[in-house]
């Protein structure tokens, strides 16, 4: 977010967006002690529904233009088919496939911010090119490796060890960081900017899947932490 | 090297608050009974799902007139991020659930 002119509309939805920060955060500590972990989950509920009521009455963009009233409506329509999916799958799972699904929920969230950022990307306003080009490349491999843990853990998919794949992972890490590194050299134009991004994403799904691969079951909760 | 350090000068204030969450995602953390690392892990997942209010953004001042990558992309992020929020926090509640049941009284004075 760039400076922009005091409204108070502006400051009553960065207040929001502050209230929500430390309810996350109250909730998270309340989430550390058995007795208040409930509440704790209730207050960072609280804090996101906050954070998206703000954004969706008073958010506005560079033009100054508010959220049409349609799209609002079209964002709540979808938003109400995930919840309700996201709620349903939530409640008839069994308890003890809980770990799969958390790292369901993780490939979900995962992809989501990969795609934000990639539109992001095409924003010629964009004041950070290294965080969207990173953001793209977190998401993605968030994703796809959430997802193959998931396959892990439902036991679709079977462990892959090979010695090679030390070598495969340190090459797609390179592969990342060289794409990155390319499309910060001033000779690279806005167009091929935009297909480097492409790559990325699809290369970041490719490396989650690599990442995730030879490593065992019992491991998996560790895994799906460090996606997180 | 002078554009790193432009970078930082740049984004200084980001790089502070970023810095600062850390130690203070360390700080909440740090601490916690194991019992309590699934729920703990599941939340912070939920908590993750915020990045819907991007997709809102999104979505938001997206041209709604005629299909665009924008409002398809658009789409799929608030549909996922939901997903992802909802899911979350109702799976963390379930699991906590199963705490209630086992602690018992001493549970029950506390929470209300």
């Amino acid at each position: 977010m760039g400076p922009s002119e005091f409204t108070i509309r502006l400051a009553v939805l960065n207040i929001s967006y502050l209230t929500t920060a430390i309810l996350f955060v109250i909730g998270l500590k309340l989430l550390s002690k058995p007795e208040t972990a409930r509440a704790g989950n209730r207050w960072a509920a609280g804090g996101m529904i906050l954070a998206i009521i703000a954004t969706l009455l008073l958010h506005r963009d560079a033009h100054g233009d508010s959220i049409h009233p349609g799209n609002v409506i079209l964002i709540l329509i979808i938003a109400s088919i995930g919840t309700v999916a996201g709620w349903v799958i939530a409640r008839k799972v069994k308890m003890t496939a809980m770990p799969q699904m958390v790292s369901f929920y993780n490939a979900t969230g995962g992809i989501a911010s990969g795609l934000v950022a990639l539109t992001e990307y095409s924003d010629p306003l964009n004041p950070s090119k290294l965080v969207t080009l990173l953001g793209i490349t977190l998401g993605m491999v968030a994703f796809s490796g959430s997802l193959v843990a998931y396959g892990k853990l439902v036991g679709k998919i079977s462990d892959w060890t090979s010695s090679a794949m030390k070598y495969i992972n340190l090459f797609m890490l390179l592969l990342v960081g060289m794409v990155i590194v390319i499309s910060f050299l001033p000779s690279t134009s806005p167009k091929a900017g935009q297909i480097l991004a492409y790559f990325l994403f699809a290369v970041a799904i490719v490396y989650g899947i690599l990442f995730v691969m030879p490593i065992g079951g019992a491991d998996m909760p560790v895994v799906i932490s460090l996606l997180n | 090297m002078i554009h790193i350090l432009e970078f930082i000068f740049t984004y200084r204030y980001e790089i502070f608050i970023l810095v600062l969450a850390g130690f203070l995602g360390i700080e909440v953390i740090s601490h916690v009974p194991s019992v309590l690392h699934t729920p703990l892990m599941s939340g912070a997942n939920a908590i993750h799902g915020v990045i819907i209010v991007g997709g809102i953004i999104l979505l938001g001042h997206a041209d709604v007139s005629h299909l665009s990558a924008e409002l398809i992309l658009g789409i799929l992020v608030v549909f996922f991020a939901s997903v992802n929020v909802a899911g979350g926090f109702v799976v963390t509640d379930r699991m906590l659930e199963m705490f209630r049941k086992k602690a018992g009284k001493q549970d029950l004075k506390k929470s209300s």
